[in-house]
């Protein structure tokens, strides 16, 4: 649904996508902590940087142009909460010899990291609305 | 919910560490155990890990299909170290044999620690894990308050 510009304006779905994104990540960070110990266990991520990339500034998707009238229009948020995997970085250098890539001091930074990039964007959310609601109420 | 999704993962972790760090008191209390059930000494045992995605319902797998889901651990098996005992002489011993010799579990008390250490660290990271999700429900709960 297009959002009226200003009132709801892009920061508020970038900020959403966001979150979401970064509860994938941290999905998929606690999987990798978890099986820290499996064998020939690949260790993966969420391309969280690359998707938010894949966002235009205000926020929105990029659209398809529709030349006719009738062609079926791409719904705004298709795909909004898809979310890819890729294989995680593989230690340069290691001694294990069970096939296991997770580097658990490397996971452990990015689940902090993960966790206070993921409060942050709630933080600002939460801004963002308090804001709206000091607008509606007229400053009182 | 990703979260909820995270906190059950993180769980199966937990659930596997403490079953390999039950099987290592096992290992380190029957370090001198000459009679079991089953005949002979005690054998050392250990668990073996295994990655498993979550998929229960019709919903899990369609979104399988979809994406990669973030795999859970399973504990597949516990299986018996094969080593040979140790044989020790002791012909006082009720279980020893007919020249004098006791066989005793191959247990190594040093490899013993190092997997509880193993297992412990292990344990810590999916708590802490779980903390951090647990964080970011509540902050996002907070959102609009």
């Amino acid at each position: 649904m297009p959002q009226p510009a200003g009132l709801f304006d892009g920061t508020m779905s970038l900020l959403q996508r966001t979150l979401n994104l970064r509860s994938a990540q941290h999905h998929a960070l606690s999987a990798n902590i978890a099986n820290a110990d499996t064998p020939r266990y690949r260790s993966f991520e969420v391309a969280v940087d690359e998707e938010l990339r894949k966002l235009r500034p205000d926020g929105r998707r990029l659209e398809m142009a529709r030349t006719q009238a009738v062609h079926i229009p791409q719904p705004v948020d298709a795909g909004a909460d898809r979310v890819s995997l890729r294989a995680g970085a593989v230690p340069a250098f290691s001694l294990r010899a069970d096939g296991n890539t997770v580097d658990i001091d490397r996971t452990m930074g990015e689940l902090a990291e993960n966790t206070l990039k993921y409060k942050t964007s709630a933080q600002l959310l939460s801004a963002k609305l308090k804001s709206l609601k000091n607008v509606i109420q007229g400053g009182k | 919910m990703d979260l909820y999704d995270a906190l059950h993962t993180s769980s199966t972790g937990l659930a596997a560490q403490r079953l390999r760090m039950n099987l290592i008191s096992a290992n380190l209390a029957n370090v001198n155990t000459t009679r079991t059930p089953e005949g002979g000494p005690y054998r050392r045992k250990e668990v073996v890990f295994a990655a498993r995605s979550q998929k229960e319902s019709f919903r899990d797998v369609l979104r399988s299909r979809q994406n990669r889901r973030p795999p859970d651990v399973q504990t597949t098996r516990i299986i018996e170290d094969q080593r040979a005992p140790i044989v020790k002489f002791a012909p006082h011993h009720p279980d020893a044999d007919e020249k004098g010799y006791v066989a005793l579990p191959h247990i190594n008390v040093m490899e013993e620690m190092v997997n509880m250490i193993s297992a412990t660290r292990s344990y810590e990271a999916n708590v802490t894990a779980v903390r951090a999700a647990k964080d970011m429900a509540l902050k996002a709960l907070e959102i609009g308050k």
